[in-house]
């Protein structure tokens, strides 16, 4: 279950089902879905029905993919809040390669270019943290605000786009059921899961974010491996980029715009310590699907707008104070 | 007799049980303390030692048993009506605020303040400046902490502790980190203490400061009190007999080792101002001990020596060959090994489990190319697992719930797993109980006798004699004088470290 193979006390049942225990996040998170989904489900059946459950799985990607990338940056104890305005620079330059006057561009192109973008914003960031040293939460929030101003910049209109194929690798389903984009999530979620579990990037991931100093004096590549981090979470958002673009049809200087909020509360309440060095992508699989089925929820359940704005709010706060409390209940274990 | 008249007690603990999550800390633990005494609370760790303390301080919950202070029975449900009741602990791991001055830290939690409300700095100074000199110290009371020895900040916090009129101080191996300087300087203070009617409890793993300093012992030993004596009726031998439950040869005794060539050899090093000029070699199988005061410079040699700081000048060999280390992945390749001074900052990573933490500085070569090997991961982790003996249900189990002792054995596997040759030690058994000690002693010992060469910084002068074959006395940054270990004692060393 765990990542890190930290559960050594295999107690069974229900004795593992304790939301401050770090092992136990994943089984108390299904708890909450299943309690959610009675509450939603009560009060409007239609939540519980097979349409909305194609409308949330549909959903999950665009977020997901970057609470995988941010998980990385979190996990080494760093923090990213430039994932917004990455994928909002990401889609505006993917939609305007589609808009070269005589120029016809190949997809595959575009999409890389995309990508490639994203890596490059994040090796920008990581290398402004980790070389340069300035903090990471000041850095990325510099990014933010330069990225998103170059996105507007290079918008002053929507640029739309018209390629049916490049539309439907984000609109198609399998089978009419299982939508492309739920694949490309699961890929991406599965390939992180290896690289964090089967490589020696991932166990060093775990190592700078338990404690940087043990893994500088153990020879551990503490700051490329910090770096990395922030180029995999620019990887994902150039990802979502294309998600977006493809589903959307067109970009604009806004896209992306606050998901840095949501993103941040689906990693946390995933179980990824502020603190670093703690969690596993399986939490932040179940942190993804609460949140989404939650704004599903509060919108099928008729809740306005501003009660659902703050109620994000609310759910960000809970599962910082969960993450505190269990860090804090590291700490009197130390002693 | 008198003493058994409980009215005569300032503090009583009476039955004190405490359970965690599948581990009983305390069982039925009883004990007293009366006005103006020093009471030596000893024991192994992992024996209780903390549990009883942090339930006095408030930081745990009291589950079983009754507090008495005074005659009046007493429920701490924070640190802060424990300190109300008089109490103050100063931990180990001191908790001054370093960025401010010492006049700060003294009123941290109540600033003297004119009429207006605004900061009376003049007041402040000058009242911290007679409790300091009345403790006998002379810090200047607008110094940073931050420039203060730990020694200094320690003093810092007992002036606190009295500033708040304490009543009970509990000091926590108070001086695991003070050079025997600052240790006679921190007896003096005691002593005054007791005699101004302070009641003191004093935890520590050397029982030479409890014969020292202690009026009575309390000797916890697996959750349970195993014995309770007048420090002036019982011996040593008796003490450490009830510490381990087992009879111990009292002073490490070790093997003689064959030498052979120099591996490691520095000239003329320097690092700014804090190391000058410093030249020294190192045979295999040798140990080689650096003993000096605090800013001696011993720990700064060994982090400049594993490339952790850069040093200025000079030339370091390796078996001969120039090397130049920057980083500490180049000390690693040129097998070198070093356990930090500070162990749970710097040594090990306590969120991660044994095996992770043994096989940190080796995943070049588990698995091929990227990918990590889970199996040879195990296979690696296992062997040093049993080989050094570390006590824990498994390879899988979290670092945090070892002890000091055994923590220390999962950093030294560290860099047997690396197959390093060079062991950089700084303070290997600070803080670690008796038992685990030796097994200490006995791995570097076994290292040595394979062929490595150990460095240990240490501050203790008998585990100096008992263990290493050299030691360079170093003073202000540069080597004082070397000696062969055999041909000197402590009162030797220790006056080059201050002449």
């Amino acid at each position: 279950m765990s990542n890190t193979d930290l559960n050594v006390n295999r107690k069974s049942g229900w004795q593992r089902i304790n939301i401050f225990k770090v092992n136990s996040i994943a089984p108390s998170l299904v708890i909450v879905f299943i309690l959610m989904c009675a509450i939603f489900g009560g009060i409007n059946p239609q939540f519980l029905s097979f349409v909305n459950f194609k409308t949330i799985i549909s959903g999950l990607s665009v977020y997901g993919m970057m609470a995988v990338g941010l998980s990385f940056v979190v996990l080494t104890g760093n923090f990213d809040v430039s994932v917004g305005s990455v994928v909002g620079i990401c889609s505006i330059v993917m939609a305007m390669m589609f808009n070269i006057e005589g120029v016809k561009i190949p997809i595959a192109v575009i999409i890389l270019a995309g990508i490639a973008l994203g890596a490059f914003v994040g090796a920008i960031n990581g290398f402004l943290i980790t070389v340069v040293g300035i903090n990471s939460v000041i850095t990325t929030l510099g990014t933010l605000a330069i990225l998103r101003g170059v996105a507007l910049l290079l918008a002053n209109k929507p640029a739309l786009i018209n390629d049916k194929f490049y539309v439907s690798l984000g609109r198609g389903f399998i089978a009419k059921t299982i939508p492309y984009s739920f694949v490309y999530l699961i890929v991406i979620f599965v390939i992180a899961y290896l690289l964090l579990r089967f490589t020696k990037f991932g166990r060093n991931v775990y190592q700078v974010g338990s404690n940087s100093n043990a893994a500088r004096l153990a020879g551990i590549p503490v700051k490329r491996t910090q770096f990395l981090t922030f180029v995999v979470a620019g990887i994902t958002c150039g990802i979502s980029a294309f998600l977006m673009t493809s589903q959307a049809a067109f970009a604009q200087g806004e896209f992306g715009t606050g998901f840095e909020f949501t993103i941040l509360t689906i990693v946390v309440l995933g179980g990824i310590s502020l603190a670093g060095g703690r969690g596993t992508l399986i939490g932040v699989a179940a942190g993804l699907l609460i949140i989404n089925s939650i704004a599903n929820g509060l919108t099928m359940i008729d809740v306005p707008v501003f009660w659902r704005e703050a109620f994000n709010g609310i759910i960000l706060i809970a599962a910082i104070l969960i993450d505190s409390i269990r860090v804090r209940r590291r700490e009197l274990l130390k002693a | 007799m008198n003493d058994e008249n409980s009215n005569n007690y300032l503090l009583e603990m009476k039955n004190i049980t405490k359970n965690f999550p599948g581990v009983r800390a305390l069982n039925d633990v009883s004990f007293y303390l009366k006005k103006g005494e020093i009471l030596g609370l000893l024991g192994e760790n992992g024996a209780g030692k903390s549990t009883l303390i942090k339930i006095l301080s408030g930081d745990y919950s009291l589950e079983k048993g009754e507090i008495y202070i005074d005659g009046q029975s007493q429920v701490f449900l924070s640190p802060h009506e424990s300190i109300s009741a008089g109490i103050r602990v100063i931990y180990q791991e001191l908790n001054s605020f370093d960025s401010l001055t010492v006049a700060e830290n003294i009123f941290a939690d109540n600033i003297i303040q004119n009429k207006l409300g605004i900061v009376s700095w003049k007041k402040m100074n000058q009242k911290s400046k007679e409790i300091l000199r009345n403790l006998g110290s002379q810090i200047d009371p607008a110094e940073y902490v931050e420039n203060l020895s730990v020694g200094g900040k320690q003093i810092v916090e007992i002036a606190k502790a009295i500033r708040r009129k304490a009543k009970i101080l509990v000091m926590d191996e108070p001086t695991s980190a003070l050079t025997e300087r600052d240790v006679e300087h921190l007896y003096e203070i005691i002593r005054k203490l007791k005699s101004d009617g302070v009641s003191i409890i004093y935890i520590s793993h050397r029982i030479e400061e409890i014969f020292e300093i202690t009026d009575r012992v309390v000797v916890l030993r697996d959750s349970k009190k195993v014995g309770e004596k007048k420090t002036s009726d019982t011996n040593r031998s008796e003490l450490v007999h009830m510490i381990v439950g087992r009879d111990l040869s009292e002073q490490y005794k070790r093997r003689e080792i064959q030498k052979g060539n120099v591996v490691f050899e520095v000239k003329n090093l320097s690092y700014l101002d804090r190391l000058k000029d410093i030249s020294f070699s190192v045979k295999e199988g040798e140990i080689v001990a650096f003993f000096g005061l605090l800013g001696s410079g011993t720990h700064t040699l060994f982090s400049v020596l594993f490339g952790d700081k850069k040093k200025t000048v000079g030339d370091v060999f390796i078996e001969g060959k120039k090397v130049d280390i920057e980083h500490p992945f180049t000390a690693k390749a040129f097998r070198l090994g070093y356990i930090p001074y500070d162990r749970k900052e710097e040594g090990i990573a306590l969120g991660l489990n044994v095996k992770q933490n043994i096989t940190s500085t080796n995943l070049e070569n588990i698995g091929k190319g990227f990918m990590l090997d889970r199996n040879t991961e195990n296979l690696h982790a296992n062997s040093w697992f049993k080989k050094l003996n570390i006590k824990a249900p498994g390879i899988d189990t979290p670092s945090k719930s070892l002890s000091g002792g055994n923590q220390q054995k999962v950093v030294v596997a560290k860099w047997l797993e690396k197959d390093s040759k060079i062991f950089l030690m700084s303070e290997p058994t600070r803080g670690i109980d008796i038992g685990s000690k030796a097994e200490i002693y006995e791995i570097a010992e076994g290292l040595c006798s394979q062929g490595a060469a150990v460095l240990m910084v240490s501050g203790e002068l008998p585990e100096i004699l008992s263990v290493s074959d050299r030691v360079i006395v170093m003073k202000d940054g540069k080597v004082v004088k070397e000696f062969i270990t055999k041909d000197t004692s402590q009162e030797e060393l220790m006056h080059f470290a201050t002449a």
